[in-house]
């Protein structure tokens, strides 16, 4: 049976810093994680506190062909990167 | 060692050196600042590239980013991105094949068209539907290309979509002989700007023959179903009427909306209601058609018996519906038993005729008799008492006549007669202890008629009876009798000129005007009691006297029932209540008849009336005695013959033989049988005269010497 959950969670706790250093410091780890991501089993878990890298975060990250998902938490926000997914046609 | 050699250098080279030191010092510091915001405005300028803000020195200092390397990192995301968009475009040029592809072997017609109407796409299949000649119409009008001149601005789907801003559809479009359905889709850019409208067109020609067709089918099995003149019904296995017909709803006296949902043993005879169940459960078992009368009640209650054929609609082995076939047969039931009862009256009839016949033959005899003894004991208490004998011998044949009548046969016997005596007797006795009143107005001297008195005064009991019967409590017929010529408004039926007219009118309660079209069918009533062949005969009767009965009424205003009957152009014969008077002759006659008293007193009425008589017993001896007579040259001057003669040759054969024998032959039938179609058609037959048994002396002698006296 196929498990959609993806086998690799990797977490990067940045609270405490600020944009654009939460977004380099995003894109670093994306790059790190190039080739994992490409096989599709892979997701950054980004938790942050800096409101503006809800923003920069995503549009970074959507340019580059991977999805990022947004989640408000208690006292910060959780960002889900995840490979993007294929669009068919219906 | 180096510290050797600094200690050897004085202070002031040391100072030197130090100064030099701290100027090199200085110089790179601020080349390495300088690296550091070269550093910094690039990775700034590349991170509003990549759409984020630059950075902050006060949150990433310079050690630290050096030691993060954002431009190694952005280097990284472009390169990521510049991949991603090469997937992209990638996809996209899949895309754009993929689509290309669909809508070139889409098997429907699409174009794409600018806001201006141009058009700037089309596929193969619009090519084929719509464009002629291999022309390029890229950039043109599509009002111009496809529609030409043929459809109206109004109906034009682009403007509809360019306007509303919303797809749209035309079920039926119609061009260049074929129809269309369309469909307008509108195409926006980010910005929610109208950018194309994209047109499919189906064609759907094929589909509306096919739907014309199916309908015409579909009419043509409604016509069928809705006007077959039997009842036709569906129904679903729980008994629920699914469909039925317009004979069914018409026999039953039901709208579609009063069936609708209902269940068909609503509509059964309750006694019949069991019988049905069983066989419904009998088919939804088995399966099989079986037949079955049953019995429905319609809605205003009326019986509605039927002949019924039923089957049954399986799918997958079970019955979903079952289809009845019933013919309404109460009419035709009705009629088997009108039948059954007219040939009961009517062996009742031929009885009653056969009675008649003998008892004529007695009559005949005795009343023949009672005549010749009064000729001697013409006074006194003798001749009281043979003048009572005669009245009750008159009564005998009054009862004669009424057993012919019942027994209706034959063509009328006519005679010419007074209406107003016929009327007058015939009122009289039938509304004798009637709480009904009569009245009888006529109009100046009213002209005899020929007429079968029976037959007539038949027809005026029935009429005067069903007026009397429409007033129950009581009430005035007038009866009104006067001449009456044809014109241009009189019925069509009548033919004649001349005609007496008999108005019977009632104070009654009238007849509703839907059943006056009926009231002359044979078995037609409106009387629980009647038997629907009072008035059929009435208007039998009169149309074989070539005459008319009409009827007009207005409920609540009465009935007038008229009779119109052909004037004679005879004379009315002599008052009858005169003195009996002897019509004596001369001459030799034949008399034949089987009953020897009948013989006997014919023969001495004769001698009386002074004629000579030879008798005979049957036809061959009588054809004997007239060839005897013939070969002696002592002919017969009159021949009477018996009609009927059991066992032996009648009247009909006889005067066949005589005629052979003699074609001047002059004979006289005569039978107790009043009512025999020879009677009344005599001279088609060969006879000259008739007279009807019993005999008297008038009728005998004026009819014997008028035929003697008469030439040829």
């Amino acid at each position: 049976m196929k498990n959609n959950q993806p086998a690799n969670i990797i977490v990067h706790d940045i609270r405490g810093q600020i944009c654009p250093s939460c977004l380099l410091y995003t894109l670093r780890e994306i790059n790190r994680q190039k080739a994992a991501f490409k096989e599709g089993n892979t997701r950054i878990i980004i938790k942050t506190d800096n409101r503006d890298a809800t923003t920069t975060i995503p549009d970074a990250v959507s340019s580059m062909g991977y999805e990022c998902l947004v989640e408000k938490k208690k006292g910060y926000y959780e960002l889900v990167i995840v490979p993007h997914r294929k669009k068919t046609i219906h | 060692m180096a510290v050797d050699k600094y200690n050897t250098l004085s202070i002031e080279a040391l100072q030197e050196r130090l100064l030099l030191a701290d100027e090199e010092n200085r110089r790179l510091e601020e080349k390495h600042s300088e690296s550091t915001r070269y550093i910094r405005d690039r990775v700034d300028q590349l991170l509003r590239v990549i759409g984020t803000i630059p950075l902050k020195p006060d949150e990433l200092d310079d050690e630290t980013l050096i030691e993060l390397d954002p431009i190694g990192i952005i280097s990284d995301t472009f390169v990521r991105i510049l991949e991603h968009q090469k997937e992209t475009n990638l996809n996209l040029e899949t895309a754009k094949n993929d689509i290309e592809a669909i809508f070139n072997s889409v098997g429907e017609g699409i174009q794409v068209l600018n806001t201006r109407g141009e058009i700037i796409a089309y596929n193969k299949k619009m090519r084929n539907l719509f464009i002629v000649d291999e022309q390029e119409v890229l950039g043109k009008l599509c009002s111009e290309t496809v529609c030409g001149r043929e459809t109206l601005a109004k109906n034009c789907l682009f403007r509809m979509v360019r306007d509303g801003k919303k797809s749209m559809r035309i079920r039926s479009w119609q061009c260049r002989d074929r129809f269309y359905e369309i469909i307008g889709t509108p195409v926006f850019d980010n910005d929610g700007v109208l950018q194309r409208v994209v047109i499919l067109y189906l064609d759907i020609t094929r589909r509306k023959k096919y739907e014309k067709a199916l309908r015409d089918s579909e009419d043509r099995f409604r016509d069928l179903f809705e006007n077959a003149t039997d009842m036709l019904q569906s129904i679903d296995p729980d008994g629920k009427i699914l469909l039925v017909n317009k004979a069914w709803r018409e026999t039953l006296e039901y709208t579609e909306e009063e069936v609708d949902g209902r269940n068909i043993f609503d509509f059964l005879h309750p006694d019949f209601k069991v019988d049905c169940m069983n066989n419904f459960k009998q088919i939804l078992r088995d399966g099989r058609e079986f037949t079955c009368q049953t019995v429905f009640l319609s809605k205003t209650g009326k019986e509605i018996h039927v002949d019924g054929r039923i089957n049954c609609r399986l799918i997958d082995g079970k019955p979903v519906v079952l289809r009845s076939l019933y013919r309404d047969v109460t009419e035709k039931l009705k009629m088997e038993e009108e039948l059954r009862r007219t040939q009961k009256l009517e062996s009742i009839g031929i009885l009653a005729g056969g009675i008649a016949h003998d008892f004529n033959n007695l009559l005949t005899g005795i009343l023949g008799n009672i005549l010749l003894a009064q000729l001697k004991a013409p006074e006194g208490d003798l001749a009281q008492l043979l003048k009572n004998t005669e009245n009750a011998a008159h009564r005998a044949q009054e009862l004669t006549r009424q057993l012919l009548t019942f027994s209706k046969g034959g063509a009328p016997v006519k005679e010419t007669a007074s209406v107003i005596d016929i009327v007058k007797e015939v009122v009289s006795f039938t509304l004798s202890g009637s709480n009904t009143k009569w009245i009888l107005e006529t109009e100046g001297t009213i002209s005899p008629v020929d007429v079968d008195t029976g037959q007539f005064s038949q027809v005026i009991e029935n009429l005067i009876i069903n007026s009397d019967q429409s007033m129950p409590d009581g009430g005035v017929i007038t009866i009104r009798i006067h001449n009456y010529t044809r014109d241009e408004q009189s019925p069509e039926p009548l033919a004649g000129c001349r005609y007496v007219k008999i108005d019977i009118h009632d104070q009654g309660v009238g007849i509703a005007e839907k059943y006056l079209p009926r009231i002359f069918d044979p078995y037609f009533t409106t009387k629980k009691s009647g038997s629907g062949l009072g008035l059929a005969t009435a208007y039998s009767t009169i149309r074989r006297h070539k005459g008319l009965l009409t009827v007009y009424s207005e409920p609540g205003q009465g009935t007038t029932m008229s009779i119109y009957l052909p004037a004679s152009k005879g004379e009315l014969p002599t008052d009858q209540t005169a003195a009996p008077e002897m019509p004596r002759g001369s001459g030799k006659i034949l008399i034949m008849d089987d009953d020897e008293v009948v013989r006997q007193v014919g023969t001495k009425m004769l001698n009386l009336l002074g004629y000579e008589v030879v008798e005979s017993r049957d036809g061959e001896e009588a054809l004997e005695k007239y060839r005897q007579a013939l070969q002696s040259r002592t002919p017969f001057d009159l021949v009477i013959l018996d009609l009927t003669v059991p066992g032996g040759m009648g009247g009909k054969e006889t005067i066949a033989g005589l005629r052979e024998m003699d074609p001047e032959v002059k004979a006289i039938v005569s039978s107790g049988y009043s009512h025999d179609p020879i009677m009344a058609d005599f001279r088609n037959y060969g006879f000259s005269g008739v007279i009807p048994k019993p005999y008297s002396f008038e009728k005998l002698g004026s009819t014997v010497r008028s035929l003697i006296s008469s030439k040829g």
